[in-house]
């Protein structure tokens, strides 16, 4: 089927609304969008009211098609070495598009050879546009056709058949080729394509740690909660059910359930939240409810995409810097529904009482990525490698006794079932981030048994010289699982010399861990029952204690001192997080 | 031990390459190829840097010193040893645990030894001055040091030289570098040796420390000097700090004439020789030590793009030399924050850089936490002036020199009187009265219309109530008046009352303490054992980030015998002011005597 034929009608109903009404959108009767029907969105699985579709698309446009939304796209066929079509596609002001006009400019004899000379092609192009319907069109895109199947394949999706993971790699896929097999091309260049390039290019290994990433369990957390995207007076919301069996529902619900927002008023927001919250609590038991500024989000999507790759520390500090500002301006730029509790004067005072000083209005979002830098220079050095390595856990407990527990036996389970990210940083960037496979690492402790033994030896006089109170156990225990461990840890230090020089620093993380977090910061805990968040948050109370969890080697000082005070750290790192003055 | 101090065939190699692994094999390689000064079964020693338990490059790169000792094993040598001393008197063996070194070697030809334990040392006699040198280094066949290249104060950079002192202990290096820790005894040597030169501050200190870094240097210089350009320290050092420019280039330098290379160092560094003490008083030593046309090769290596390994000659070609941009030592008033106000007097290079130290600590360390600090005055130095804003801002007074010679000044106790009120002050109040009066009358005036308003309207039948009412008016009105009157007499009459108890009660002067202050003691004070007292001393609320730094510190750094000496050093300042509160309570209580016996003839 033609690209006409398959794509042009995902566009057609959205096409149709937006020559319609043109620029009255905005202007558009509550009860005329209402009795709008729900169409498909074009390259997602999902329906939605195309009033909701032309405003979301007028914000976000900026950043998938430029500052002009008229263009020239070119469809070829990479087999044959062929054009199959030439689409002009116009905009309106706010960049939706308003017509598809097919061959538009047959007097122009466009052929691939063409390409190799691009500018002067687009200037012939854009010349004959404008000539022809005083257009002036802002780029020509040239897209394989091949594209046109790997979309089909995310269009087909049915979100309430597929599980997640499968969606999240299938987007993650598509991605990734369509920039590394240049799917698609634009002249001039496009920022965000060129910015994916860049990053490919320079992190080759990114696409498997996404993927890695994607299959850790249970890595997003159980419950119902609705996002909603708020622009002046309309709103779209979307309500994700993930129930822990794979499957992630989405629904996108229809427009103005709560009427047209006031553009004057300051409070909208605050009660349109409300509204939601108290509505879909009730009606899709939802626990949280979010509601985001989409032009906040659409400045720290440009802010990221204009970031030079490699990632340079100094701009790394400015997104994160506008990212808390952010989460600090609770009611402004984003709000949820119930409060957490760490919004209540009251508790925070109780809180205080008790030492802990905890005041997200107030987090030092003007200190903190500074900061953050710089303790890692201070502690770790400016320029160092770091082997993160995330471990799935033990799948099966085949062929695995209880004997093995706290054995190499076991290091070697949870390292094979694992994935490394290896980030090296040089003083001003992160140079370069590697993947290493679970085989890869685990092969490293089949091959120095011997080596892994004598370094276990000198583990055990390391860890009782930097901690006088450890005193290793009599028989297997998990205090010898923890030398063992560690030897392991030291052993991939150098191990892996030939291929990428000495690790500074080896952080181990377990699949477990991140759910426990999961868990604890599951809204419902937070917002609803403080009591019960406790109790969570001192499950992971020990996790820096618990080798099998969380582990880092070499025990650096800060790290040792982590160690040694526990949960009260976090009594300490409280005023450097969060600005002093308050009540 | 070499029969002199420098080899009959000077060698000196860049390698470039942005792999250090391969770098450093490459150029050992063309180093023994060209001196051939390894062979088998040699024990060799190699210095490195632990200064503290940080992040590169404030110690040895670890690929770097991994990639030497595998390149060394495989010439077969008897042993290798790796030691060094950190800064402050910190253990070794916490840095070199601590930071994951002990796990890089499991051959057993790799041993590291702790320089801080109990080894054996030889008792050498510098200029007059015993040190202790390691025997383990004078015994080895070769020795190989590594240099990290780091900013500092007085030197500009910490070259080659200048490191040899790491394999000294810390209580030998007193006097040489200004790293003041160690036995009263050692400090009171230096005191006399002070007084000898007739009490001389100023950058002539300097020279005569480097003099005997130099000194040490030539006990044993090493067979083999290797720096590392890779990451350079530089514009605020020796450590990391909030201030600190790492300059990042793909050259690491190795030579077998650590002299020779220290100044070819210097000109990839564009640092002026003559500016260069340490090389001035080689010069002093021996001209030959520096001489370049001593530096038979000077090589230049990389690799091509077909991993081909190419060699130029830099004597022959000298524009090919690479240069590296360092910034300057900033002055010491360029890195002060806002906040902070330096009041300075003389001082000698060592209290200079406890001073550099004390400043990039606070820099760093209230990273977050200046909007909580009101302000900070830094006395430091012999004689420094008179600080100001006392009330608002706390005063730190910082070293012997400048606690002695600011003892008899004014800020150190606080006077207080009691101020008498001017006459004109006294006119102004009594105005500022008859005003409000003035506006209580206008308000009755208006408030006697209404009421006669009032009067009109409600007896205009009857003529006599009406005249009663109005008379009554008129006498309220009279006392109002007179009530007026009374009131700024009684005012008048307190005014003077006031006033002269005033000027009784201003005779009498108060004398208190000032507390805002805080003396941190030492000739200078001793790196970074203050923290804790600072801390208390800005109140630890308010320097959460500098708290951390001191706890993590603590861990690693014992400074309880500081504290506790402290402790009894403030308690002995506290008496003695108070003793010249009351000398001072007491002399003048004389004066108010003799003035009155003079008033009575």
């Amino acid at each position: 089927m033609s690209y006409r034929g398959v794509f042009a009608k995902l566009w057609e109903s959205i096409l149709e609304f937006n020559k319609k009404y043109l620029t009255e959108a905005e202007s558009l009767d509550e009860g005329k969008i209402k009795s709008l029907n729900d169409t498909n969105t074009p390259l997602l699985p999902i329906k939605m009211n195309p009033y909701l579709f032309n405003r979301l698309f007028g914000i976000f446009s900026s950043i998938f098609i430029g500052e002009n939304g008229n263009f020239i796209e070119i469809t070829l066929d990479k087999s044959t070495d062929s054009i199959t079509g030439i689409t002009l596609i116009k905009s309106d002001i706010s960049k939706n598009f308003i017509d598809f006009i097919e061959n538009p400019i047959p007097e122009l004899k466009i052929h691939p050879i063409y390409f190799k000379d691009i500018d002067k092609l687009f200037i012939e192009i854009k010349t004959a546009v404008f000539n022809k319907f005083k257009i002036d069109i802002g780029s020509v895109r040239i897209i394989d056709t091949r594209l046109f199947d790997l979309i089909k394949q995310l269009i087909e999706i049915d979100l309430e058949k597929t599980d997640f993971e499968r969606v999240f790699k299938l987007c993650i896929n598509i991605l990734f080729d369509l920039v590394q097999y240049d799917y698609i091309s634009i002249y001039p260049r496009l920022q965000l394509l060129q910015f994916a390039k860049d990053l490919l290019i320079t992190y080759p290994n990114f696409r498997e740690i996404l993927l890695d990433l994607c299959s850790i369990k249970n890595i997003l957390p159980k419950g119902t909660i609705s996002i909603t995207l708020c622009g002046d007076v309309w709103y779209s919301t979307l309500v994700l059910n993930y129930d822990g069996d794979k499957i992630l529902n989405i629904q996108v619900m229809p427009p103005f359930e709560f009427g047209k927002l006031d553009k004057n008023s300051l409070y909208a927001k605050i009660s349109l939240i409300k509204k939601i919250g108290k509505y879909y609590s009730k009606k899709y038991n939802t626990q949280a409810n979010y509601i985001l500024d989409p032009i906040w989000l659409k400045e720290i999507l440009t802010d990221l995409i204009e970031s030079p790759i490699p990632f340079e520390e100094a701009r790394q500090n400015l997104i994160l810097q506008k990212i808390l500002l952010a989460i600090k301006n609770v009611e402004t730029t984003w709000d949820v529904y119930p409060k957490p509790i760490f919004y209540n004067d009251l508790f925070r005072y109780f809180l205080r009482t008790l030492g802990y000083h905890i005041s997200p209005r107030k987090i030092s979002y003007w200190v903190l990525p500074e900061m953050f830098s710089f303790f890692s220079k201070k502690f770790i050095g400016t320029s160092y490698k770091t082997l993160i390595i995330i471990s799935k856990g033990i799948d099966s407990i085949d062929n695995f006794s209880k004997r093995d527990k706290w054995t190499i036996t076991h290091i070697k389970r949870l390292v094979q079932n694992s994935f490394g990210i290896l980030i090296s940083k040089n003083t001003t960037a992160t140079e370069k981030i590697d993947y290493i496979s679970g085989n890869e690492l685990e092969q490293v402790i089949e091959q120095n048994n011997d080596e892994i033994y004598q370094l276990e030896q000198k583990m055990i006089k390391d860890i009782s010289y930097l901690y006088p109170k450890f005193k290793l156990g009599k028989k297997i225990s998990y205090k010898n699982f923890e030398i063992t461990l560690k030897a392991c840890f030291s052993k991939f230090r150098t191990a892996l010399l030939q291929k990428y020089g000495i690790i500074d620093i080896v952080i181990f993380i377990n699949q477990e861990l991140i759910q426990k977090i999961i868990t604890i910061s599951e809204v419902e805990n937070i917002s609803k029952n403080p009591l019960k968040y406790i109790k969570n948050a001192r499950a992971l109370k020990n996790f820096i204690n618990n080798a099998e969890l969380f582990s880092i080697y070499p025990d650096l000082p800060l790290y040792q001192y982590i160690k040694q005070q526990g949960f009260r750290f976090s009594k300490e790192i409280m005023p450097l997080m969060f600005d002093c003055t308050e009540f | 031990m070499p029969d002199s101090n420098y080899p009959p065939s000077s060698i000196a190699i860049i390698s470039k390459s942005k792999n250090l692994d391969k770098s450093i094999q490459d150029s050992m390689n063309l180093m023994v190829e060209k001196a051939a000064f390894l062979k088998k079964g040699d024990r060799i020693f190699i210095q490195i840097d632990l200064s503290v338990p940080e992040g590169y490059p404030s110690i040895t790169n670890q690929t770097l010193l991994s990639n030497l000792v595998d390149w060394c094993l495989k010439t077969e040598p008897d042993m290798i040893y790796i030691g060094s001393l950190p800064k402050f008197g910190i253990s070794s063996e916490y840095v070199w645990t601590s930071m994951g070194y002990s796990s890089l070697f499991t051959d057993k030809r790799v041993e590291f030894i702790a320089l801080d334990k109990d080894i054996p040392k030889k008792e050498i006699n510098v200029n007059g001055k015993i040190i202790l040198y390691p025997e383990i280094i004078l015994s080895s066949n070769i020795f190989i040091s590594i240099v990290n290249v780091k900013a500092d104060p007085i030197y500009q950079l910490q070259l080659g030289i200048y490191n040899s002192c790491s394999i000294l202990e810390w209580n030998n290096r007193i006097g040489f570098i200004g790293e003041n820790k160690g036995n009263k005894e050692a400090e009171r040597e230096r005191e006399k040796e002070r007084e000898k030169e007739g009490g001389k501050v100023g950058d002539k200190g300097g020279e005569n420390e480097s003099n005997l870094i130099v000194e040490s240097f030539l006990i044993r210089p090493p067979d083999v000097i290797i720096y590392d350009l890779t990451n350079i320290i530089s514009y605020t050092g020796p450590f990391i700090y909030s201030d600190t420019k790492i300059i990042q280039s793909d050259l690491i330098f190795v030579s077998n004439d650590s002299f020779i290379a220290e100044l070819m160092i210097g000109e990839i560094l564009g640092i002026n020789k003559e500016k260069n003490i340490i090389l001035n008083i080689v010069n002093e030593k021996d001209p030959n030590l520096i001489n370049k046309s001593r530096l038979n090769q000077f090589l230049l290596m990389f690799r091509d793009e077909k991993e081909n390994i190419k060699v130029v000659d830099l004597l022959s070609q000298p524009n090919n030399l690479p240069q590296i941009k360092i910034p300057k030592i900033p002055n010491i008033q360029d890195i002060f924050p806002n906040k902070i106000f330096l009041y300075e007097g003389k001082y000698d290079p060592a209290t200079k850089r406890a001073l550099y130290d004390l400043i990039l600590l606070l820099k760093t360390g209230l990273i977050k936490d200046f909007e909580n600090v009101d302000g900070l005055n830094i006395l430091v130095g012999e004689n420094p002036p008179e600080p100001k804003n006392l009330k608002k801002i706390k005063t730190i007074v910082f070293g012997d020199q400048a606690i002695k010679t600011s003892d008899n000044m004014e800020f150190r106790i606080l006077k207080s009187q009691k101020k008498v009120k001017t006459e004109e002050e006294l006119e102004k109040a009594r105005i500022k009265y008859q005003s409000d009066q003035r506006d209580k009358l206008l308000e009755w005036e208006s408030k006697k219309l209404i009421i006669k308003e009032n009067i009109t309207k409600q007896f205009k039948d009857d003529q006599n109530k009406q005249d009663r009412a109005f008379k009554s008016l008129e006498r309220r009105d009279t006392k109002f008046i007179k009530n007026q009157k009374k009131k700024y007499e009684k005012f008048v009459l307190n005014q003077n009352k006031k006033q002269k108890k005033a000027i009784e009660k201003s005779k009498v002067i108060k004398y208190k303490l000032n507390k805002r202050i805080l003396e941190i003691n030492g000739n200078p004070p001793k790196g970074f054992e203050y923290i804790g007292i600072l801390i208390k001393f800005l109140g630890k609320t308010w320097v959460p980030t500098l708290n951390l730094f001191n706890n993590v510190m603590d861990l690693y750094y014992n400074r309880a015998e500081y504290l506790e000496q402290h402790k009894t050093y403030s308690k002995e300042r506290k008496k003695f002011y108070k003793k010249r509160i009351e000398d001072m309570k007491i002399k003048k209580g004389k004066n108010i005597k003799d003035d009155k016996k003079e008033d009575s003839i």
